[in-house]
């Protein structure tokens, strides 16, 4: 489709326009900064804005492009990054009054890549405080407003980003998503957000929430968008030594796509509307040749509690470093145990305690082999159960949430029915398989999102059917 | 599982997280009920493992980094400096890790 530069807003319309001379990197950047003072009063997507720095950039790559020497497709395009993901020299809150004043030391790898591919780093997104949340609204700053309907939440933990690209501001942001962090929030504005597999991208530089499960991915509005911004970010990094080397090459081959539809996944909880506009794009694959089965997904029902184990051990270990000590801040007080104490207590909002004290419960002596163990063995149970699923079919589909984007405060005071939220995306994690959330139809002008899943490392045939659902409701 | 409020103050003493006496409790009950939840993974019968072949998928650490320092770039190393929230020229201030001895109390 053929836009003019003034309408672009996916990254292959803006390199297009860039390409042919029709706009330039300062042209666009300064249309993304612009976009931001006018909107972000009232949405709050973004936590810093780099005006300075992204029209240097800018700059920059208008003059490689002049000389011939652009880096390729995301080169001089202006992308948001999520807040706890450390960009050097600038501040890195994640959402928590503990780092308001914290100041990265260097770049995370995704960062330099991104800088090495010629993105314009604009600026860091809110998010629920350090990721711990589906609202953003656990943010230490305030919430961002879902720029659908700012009388709901934009999802979260990346609410700040999907909110980012969902008003215009940007065309494209880095989330994380330990639990649906990522897929969540684009469900619930209506863009498209992906989970790499377990080990595809690294870590390094991102502030850890539950390190077994943690990914960084794309947030775009289109599924080429999101997969161009996939395949800078993937590769093996020695800085995380969970990263492996599988080298990525998209899949535009024609074939017939093989649906698994979990059984598990389509009983009570679910808004009849959000499974009806979920079905709907699933049987006009259908229509278009797609095979579509029922499949039995056998403990994926326990994929949320063995999350809502492991994630709060997890996240008592690696909170353990914000003690006031060598970087944050101290409150002093009259011994260091009651420094540390009153530092976290000033530093770390409800939430993020409310999860050290579950997982320093669900690790300690008498309850270890109960919590710890049990979840660790069901998870290898779950991750058996995609294993053997994926045999037979190619992705598994589900809604990404139960309801489209919830109202804000509705679940403030009850965590339990805030984590029910991640009874679809949660699996994903546990398993370490690569998923994405596409836009599927509405509910009362509410974006519905439909989750797809694949196999370890498919990632390319993930983003082939995901383009599929995006053709078949286009 | 039920948690009393004593646990969850105990709890947070241990995590060295202070709580008001209203968030303990309610801590104490929100704690509780996802506990509640997260029981249900007792019922899963975790014997089935010992009859499929466990964790053949990947992704698994790539071996150990090995342990040896590598240098630091000044600029970061000042960085780092600057983000203590105490230090004394090029050394991180913090209280002392013994306490002083409490005054005795009378009986």
């Amino acid at each position: 489709m053929k836009t003019t530069s003034e309408h672009a807003r996916t990254i292959g319309e803006l390199s297009g326009a860039l390409a042919s001379g029709e706009t330039s990197s300062s042209e666009i950047v300064e249309r993304s900064l612009a976009a931001i003072r006018e909107k972000d009063a009232d949405i709050h997507a973004f936590l810093s804005v780099f005006d300075d720095d992204a029209r240097t950039e800018a700059a920059h790559a208008d003059t490689r492009r002049s000389k011939r020497m652009g880096r390729g497709p995301l080169d001089g395009i202006p992308v948001a990054v999520k807040d706890n993901i450390l960009v050097r020299g600038n501040a890195c809150t994640a959402g928590s009054r503990m780092l308001g004043d914290y100041i990265a030391v260097e770049d995370a790898t995704v960062v330099k890549k991104l800088r090495d591919a010629g993105a314009i780093l604009v600026g860091k997104t809110n998010l629920d405080e350090f990721a711990m949340g589906s609202s953003t609204e656990s943010s230490a700053f305030g919430p961002t407003k879902n720029p659908v309907d700012p009388t709901r939440v934009p999802g979260g933990s990346s609410g700040g980003s999907a909110a980012a690209v969902a008003s215009g501001m940007v065309p494209a942001a880095l989330g994380s998503d330990t639990g649906g962090s990522i897929r969540q929030p684009a469900s619930f504005c209506g863009i498209v957000g992906m989970k790499p597999t377990y080990g595809r991208v690294s870590r390094y530089g991102l502030l850890a929430m539950a390190s077994s499960l943690d990914q960084i991915g794309p947030m775009a509005t289109t599924v080429d968008d999101a997969e161009l911004l996939f395949s800078v970010l993937c590769g093996p990094d020695p800085k995380d030594q969970t990263t492996v080397a599988h080298p990525y090459e998209p899949d535009h081959a024609e074939r017939r796509l093989r649906i698994g539809i979990p059984k598990q996944a389509w009983g009570e909880g679910i808004d009849g509307a959000v499974r009806d506009a979920v079905m709907g794009t699933v049987r006009r694959l259908e229509e278009r040749g797609a095979a579509v089965r029922e499949i039995d997904l056998p403990w994926s029902d326990e994929a949320l509690a063995v999350y809502y184990v492991l994630m709060p051990c997890e996240v008592s270990a690696n909170m353990s470093r914000y003690d006031g000590m060598r970087y944050g801040i101290r409150v002093a007080a009259d011994s260091l145990k009651e420094t540390v104490a009153s530092s976290r207590r000033q530093g770390l909002g409800a939430e993020v305690r409310r999860r050290i004290l579950l997982g320093t419960f669900a690790l300690s002596h008498g309850y270890f082999d109960a919590y710890y163990l049990q979840a660790k063995k069901v998870q290898t149970l779950i991750r058996t159960g995609y294993e053997q699923a994926f045999r037979d079919v190619d992705v598994v589909i589900t809604p990404t949430t139960p309801t489209v984007a919830f109202t804000a405060g509705e679940f403030s005071q009850d965590p339990l029915q805030m984590y029910l939220q991640d009874v679809f995306t949660v699996s994903a994690n546990v398993a370490g398989i690569p998923a994405i959330s596409v836009p599927s139809g509405a509910k009362d002008g509410l974006p519905v999102g439909l989750q797809l899943m694949g196999p370890w490392f498919k990632e390319a045939s993930l983003f082939a059917a995901a383009r599929m659902c995006e053709d078949v409701n286009a | 599982m039920k948690l009393s409020t004593e646990d969850v103050l105990h709890l947070a003493d241990l995590s060295r997280v202070e709580l008001t006496a209203s968030e303990a409790e309610a801590f104490r009950d929100e704690c509780s009920s996802i506990l509640d939840y997260v029981d249900r993974l007792g019922n899963v019968d975790a014997a089935e493992l010992r009859s499929m072949k466990s964790e053949s998928r990947p992704p698994h650490a790539d071996g150990w980094r090995s342990d040896v320092p590598t240098p630091c770039p000044k600029d970061a190393r000042d960085a780092i400096l600057a983000a203590f929230p105490d230090r004394s020229g090029e050394y991180l201030k913090t209280p002392a890790v013994f306490e002083r001895p409490k005054k005795e109390k009378r009986a």
